[in-house]
């Protein structure tokens, strides 16, 4: 199982500085909620969407797309239904579709989706895992904390692999397929498997925390790192940056 | 310098009743080895050598509960005194498990952690990281994450990191398992040079370790005795037996597995390169009564090829038979039993007798009496106690519960992944011969080589990505 | 749980973190609405039930959010995050299970579990319709609010079974507990 979000690939976004880009993405993500034009918020769903195509290429940069595209259709079938009290803009004979309003918002919803989309998509594909994690412990998180997404980062791939092997060990264990016998609801088949892949990982848990001890950690302890966030010229250049995106967009786009 | 004077210890009762007895698994445990010395800890599995060497780095009773006493000094550190943490830079263990000691995303960040804990400058981590990687041949994979390596490649990485952190008392346990002959060497010469005390816990004695070890000592009912090497040599050869054959072969019933001009590919892409891995098998077949094994490096594809003989892959190219009559894959998940080398994938439930009897329940021909009658029969054979909890037996009896349940499954063909590792010879060829006696066809995966001619009568050898029968013993 | 080992805790909680990260991603039904169904309601109630509110608060929660973000829908993940963590603390909350004075353990009564389980149930359905609704309307969020109660529903009778066997297969689960 691929437990990495990182998309190794090209342009400046990879130099942009982790912490500077956490913040701009939560400001943009909190803007476009605020009374803006849905041009601009296409605008920056554009420059999101051409930003990946340029650093990951034509393939990985459509993705986040499909993944939302069942819940834009949803968006179109229901958003309607919610405003009916302003005068009709398209009509299928005499049977009103949709009001200008209702095009009004959904013209707005999408836009806003897509480009939350985009934005917090382009932040986990250009972010290295040890920089996510430093960013955060930079914003206050305690080291305890970026250590148990470490691990469960390590761990995913090892219980994903189990899980694996305990299905197929329990494929062979049943004494016939579904042929004799009473046929209980499927749901209850997974039980078995569930039960051992559960079992299987709390197993593990003690040997971890062992583990973890005899490596040196314990709380309040100081440590020294190995990693750092290395960013090429001063953070406050890199901070300003981010100021600056964000008010001009908002000072562009705000009605 | 490990100092360990009567130590006692006995792991935690879980059950309510008293039906799990308290067993000693240490006790009145002396061993003493000074800065220089190399110690080997040579026991049949199961008798508590990993028990005493997680005691030494504080795993166990921390972690696990139980009780201990006695009294240890590493380094002149009286171990109950301190917590586990304050021993990271005095005393390392390797576990024989690497995957419970990998903590990080990359072999660099794995070799980084403990130095962080010892507050290691960064220029001078970085040096220690870089050296103890190519030493181990681990530089290609710096980024890499550890669930990514091959056994080898993890024993190599705990190793660098052992290196890393410089420790003076290194504990190890079943090392030199999936090692191969290179870095077998290359760890025999580091121990050598090392000047601290080491201890090494193996229940084989590999020809490498001939004048290797300052003292030899086993595990004898909890307490320490010394043996001398020739000692070893002898217990060493006495307990690889020919397998005598029974063979009961009503003709009737004995049919063939066979597998003709196939390509067998892995499903998954390997890691190092991007071509999917493929095994070429020619010609392989089994009669039902037969023992065969089937034997090759680590990652030559046995599991690959024995997934594929019991229905968990499909076949890529060629044609897979019982008696002439080609098998799809949900009929061969019936005929073909496959007992993986790690026993707890399909343990679940409660009781030894729960676990027997499961499968049996969702067939209604058989009434509760039967089935009772049926695991107890089981239990005997395996030397099985009904009540005890699976998981929390020990490894041999957890690898015995493994066959009995296949046992009672009736299979055709049963297919054993790496039976002799971490139990005694005398239990895996007490399993084998009880599915040979009832009729299975037999086909026993091993990497010990002496271990599978004692017990096959003929063996598949796989290399360069064939699978070929190898000419009689 | 031993309070002076901050170890265990980190392990119990990044163990549960990737087994629900690892639910969540391995049985997924499409659906039209949030993406898909999972059995990552199955890990949180287990958790919950068996492990203690600071434990479910941050497995289900970190779990469901990493899931969502290495699934590839980043923009949900602190909506998850949020929603999952309060469904499995009000769940422990509940239904945590009781230690007994000789030191066994034993899940909490049926009653207190399945109604610890329908009030999961409400606070993540009604969690989502809430974020649903600010993000794309709510009509369209009223949709999911079956799907949703169904997997979630699917969570806690699984999570029952399992929390009941799991604990009877593997008697150390009581020295676990946050």
């Amino acid at each position: 199982m691929i437990s990495s979000t990182y998309v190794a690939g090209k342009g400046l976004i990879y130099h942009f500085d982790a912490r500077s880009k956490l913040l701009l993405t939560l400001v943009l993500c909190i803007e476009v909620f605020l009374p803006v034009s849905p041009t601009g918020i296409y605008l920056l769903s554009l420059i999101s969407f051409l930003i990946a195509l340029y650093a990951t290429g034509m393939k990985q940069a459509l993705s986040p797309l499909k993944t939302i595209l069942p819940l834009i259709i949803m968006m179109v079938l229901f958003t309607p239904f919610t405003y009916t009290d302003a005068p009709a803009a398209i009509t299928a004979g005499n049977v009103q579709l949709a009001t200008t309003e209702a095009l009004y918002h959904l013209n707005l919803l999408i836009a806003r989706f897509i480009a939350i989309t985009y934005m917090a998509t382009l932040f986990v594909w250009t972010t290295t895992m040890s920089d996510i994690m430093l960013t955060f412990q930079w914003y206050g998180l305690p080291y305890s904390g970026a250590l148990v997404i470490t691990l469960a980062f390590r761990f995913i791939p090892f219980i994903a692999d189990s899980f694996k092997m305990i299905s197929d060990a329990h494929s062979l264990r049943r004494v016939s397929s579904d042929t004799k016998g009473r046929r209980r609801s499927r749901i209850f088949d997974i039980l078995p498997t569930i039960s051992s892949a559960l079992v299987f990982a709390l197993k593990s848990i003690p040997n971890l925390a062992a583990t973890l001890e005899h490596r040196g950690y314990s709380t309040g302890h100081r440590r020294t790192r190995y990693r750092t966030l290395r960013t090429k010229g001063p953070l406050f250049t890199h901070f300003l940056i981010c100021v600056i995106i964000a008010t001009s967009f908002y000072l562009l786009f705000s009605l | 310098m490990i100092n360990i004077s009567e130590l006692s210890f006995t792991y935690p009762v879980y059950s309510r009743g008293a039906s799990q007895k308290k067993k000693e698994v240490l006790s009145s445990f002396s061993l003493s080895a000074e800065d220089g010395e190399r110690v080997l800890i040579y026991a049949p599995p199961d008798s508590g050598k990993t028990t005493l060497m997680k005691i030494l780095c504080k795993a166990i009773p921390s972690y696990t509960g139980g009780t201990i006493n006695g009294r240890i000094e590493v380094d002149r550190t009286d171990l109950f005194d301190v917590s586990g943490g304050a021993l990271t830079g005095i005393i390392t263990y390797v576990s024989q498990n690497p995957q419970e000691q990998l903590l990080m995303n990359t072999c660099c960040d794995e070799i980084a952690f403990p130095l962080e804990s010892l507050c290691i400058d960064p220029d001078e981590m970085d040096k220690r990281i870089e050296s103890a990687l190519s030493h181990w041949g681990l530089s290609e994979l710096s980024e890499v994450h550890p669930q990514e390596l091959s056994g080898g490649e993890r024993k190599r990485l705990l190793l660098a990191v052992t290196e890393a952190i410089g420790a003076p008392n290194w504990l190890f346990d079943e090392v030199f398992d999936d090692l191969d002959i290179n870095y077998k060497q290359q760890l025999l010469n580091v121990m050598k040079a090392h000047k601290g005390t080491i201890i090494v816990s193996a229940s084989r004695f590999l020809p490498e370790f001939a004048g290797m070890f300052t003292r030899i000592v086993s595990i004898a009912d909890g307490g320490c005795r010394n043996l001398s090497e020739k000692e070893v040599m002898n217990l060493t050869s006495n307990q690889m037996k020919v397998l005598q054959y029974q063979r009961k072969m009503d003709n009737e019933s004995s049919s063939v597995l066979s597998l003709r001009s196939a390509i067998v590919t892995h499903p998954r892409k390997s890691v190092s390169s991007a071509v999917p891995f493929t095994l070429s098998v020619p010609s392989f077949s089994i009669t039902r009564g037969e023992i065969i094994a089937l034997v090759g490096p680590n990652g030559s594809g046995k599991s690959t090829l024995s997934r594929v003989l019991c229905g968990l892959d499909p076949l890529c190219e060629g044609s897979l038979t019982v008696d002439g009559r080609p098998m799809g894959q949900s009929i061969l998940k019936q005929n073909v039993g496959y007992m993986f080398q790690n026993p707890d994938y399909s343990i679940f439930l409660p009781t030894v007798y729960d676990e027997l009897t499961y499968s049996l329940k969702n067939d209604t021909s058989v009434v509760k009496s039967e089935r009772d009658a049926a695991a107890q029969m089981c239990a005997d054979v395996f030397d099985l106690v009904l009540d005890d909890n699976p998981s929390l037996m020990s490894y041999g009896h957890r690898k015995r519960l493994q066959g009995a349940i296949y046992y009672l499954l009736q299979r055709s063909f049963i297919i054993i992944d790496e039976l002799d590792a971490g139990i005694t010879y005398q239990t895996a060829y007490k399993i084998i011969s009880l599915f040979q006696e009832k009729g299975c066809g037999v086909i026993v995966i091993s990497h010990d080589a002496p271990f599978a001619d004692s017990v096959a009568q003929r063996t598949y050898e796989i290399s360069g990505g064939e699978v070929r029968l190898r000419a009689n013993r | 749980m031993n309070e002076s080992r901050p170890a265990m805790k980190i392990a119990l909680v990044s163990v549960l973190t990737a087994v629900t990260v690892v639910f969540t991603l391995l049985v997924r039904v499409p659906t039209p609405i949030k993406g898909y169904i999972s059995l990552c309601d199955v890990v949180i109630v287990f958790s919950a039930y068996l492990f203690g509110p600071w434990t479910a608060l941050l497995s289900g929660g970190l779990g469901t959010g990493i899931a969502d973000i290495i699934g590839g829908y980043a923009q949900w993940a602190p909506l998850s995050f949020v929603i999952h963590a309060l469904q499995g603390l009000l769940i422990a909350l509940i239904a945590h299970r009781k230690t007994e004075e000789d030191g066994t353990a034993d899940t909490a009564s049926l009653g207190a579990m399945i109604i610890g389980g329908i009030i999961g149930m409400i606070v993540m359905a009604g969690g989502y319709y809430v974020a649903g609704g600010i993000l794309y309307g709510f009509q369209a969020a009223l949709v999911e609010i079956p799907l949703n109660l169904m997997q979630s529903g699917v969570g806690v009778v699984l999570g029952i079974a399992v929390a009941k066997s799991v604990s009877k297969a593997y008697p150390p689960v009581r020295n676990l507990y946050w």
